[in-house]
């Protein structure tokens, strides 16, 4: 079973039901020691909480647009390779079509001859 | 315009819903990362790579939880890759401003004590495991809730409670003497 003492920081967060949250805090104020622990919890939280948040000096986007714009390949950057890679295509697609062509060829001159002979 | 709304509509291309989500969350994802990794300059380096893996994945965006718990998720999984590599790195290579570095002379004006204490949660939040300091970071400074910071670390709110619990008594112990927690 668990503790009540186990409890205390779900509910200084406000994490535990109406009814779970009045259980611990009766408790804390019968208990000495958990009611130590209560309070030692709280002010822990409590410098925590009195740091400031680290600001932004400035917005970030500027710099964050030009990183994306970096990144992302521009037209006339990829046209290259695109342009290359559609001229290997097509060679490769071409060279397989004559290739296709002249086996076809090959085999009609081989097929015919056996008939003439 | 809510969050979904812009990611639905930066998945279609629109940079002016990129740009107001990025107004919208960049001080937020900035602290974190800030108290994340300690460094100014790189938080907002991380600030800028959480953004662009935002848009990259808007198209996959789905949304079923809260905007904010998938941010701060990936922003805590640069976070953590960053920590790693920086851990790596120091073993490799002998990092001098870590093991030399010079006591920080005492301010000398008011605001001394306020000065001192925020020094003191400050190092002790960076002693403390990684992911207590993310459980601390994103209760304390984002206010989540126990539900969302188990989204964000992908575990459940009962761990995050146990989180949170361990990351007390570190924190006690680390500012016993410098601050009066009674």
């Amino acid at each position: 079973m668990t503790h009540v003492r186990e409890r205390i920081q779900a509910c200084l967060d406000g994490e535990l039901t109406p009814t779970e949250a009045e259980v611990v805090r009766k408790h804390c104020a019968s208990c000495p020691e958990c009611g130590r622990a209560w309070r030692e919890t709280a002010a822990l939280w409590d410098a925590v909480d009195r740091v400031p948040p680290p600001l932004l000096s400035r917005s970030l986007w500027p710099e964050l647009q030009a990183r994306r714009n970096a990144r992302t390949p521009s037209w006339p950057r990829l046209g290259f390779a695109t342009g290359a890679l559609a001229v290997t295509a097509a060679g490769l697609w071409l060279g397989l079509w004559f290739g296709a062509e002249l086996t076809d060829d090959l085999n009609r001159v081989h097929c015919s001859s056996k008939v003439w002979t | 315009v809510n969050d979904d709304e812009l990611m639905q509509r930066i998945a279609g291309g629109d940079e002016a819903a990129f740009q107001l989500l990025v107004t919208r969350w960049e001080q937020a994802v900035f602290a974190f990362l800030c108290h994340m990794v300690g460094s100014r300059a790189d938080a907002e380096d991380l600030c800028q790579e959480t953004f662009l893996r935002v848009f990259a994945q808007a198209s996959r965006y789905r949304p079923v939880g809260k905007f904010r718990s998938w941010l701060l998720r990936i922003a805590g999984n640069l976070a953590r890759s960053w920590l790693r590599r920086r851990k790596l790195l120091r073993w490799i290579r002998f990092d001098v401003s870590r093991h030399d570095r010079a006591t920080p002379a005492p301010a000398p004006d008011r605001g001394l004590e306020v000065d001192q204490l925020q020094t003191a949660v400050r190092e002790a939040l960076a002693q403390l495991p990684e992911r207590q300091r993310e459980a601390v970071i994103l209760r304390r400074y984002q206010e989540l809730s126990y539900q969302e910071i188990a989204a964000v670390l992908g575990t459940t709110p009962g761990a995050v409670e146990s989180l949170l619990q361990r990351a007390a008594a570190t924190l006690r112990k680390h500012l016993a003497g410098k601050v009066d927690l009674t």
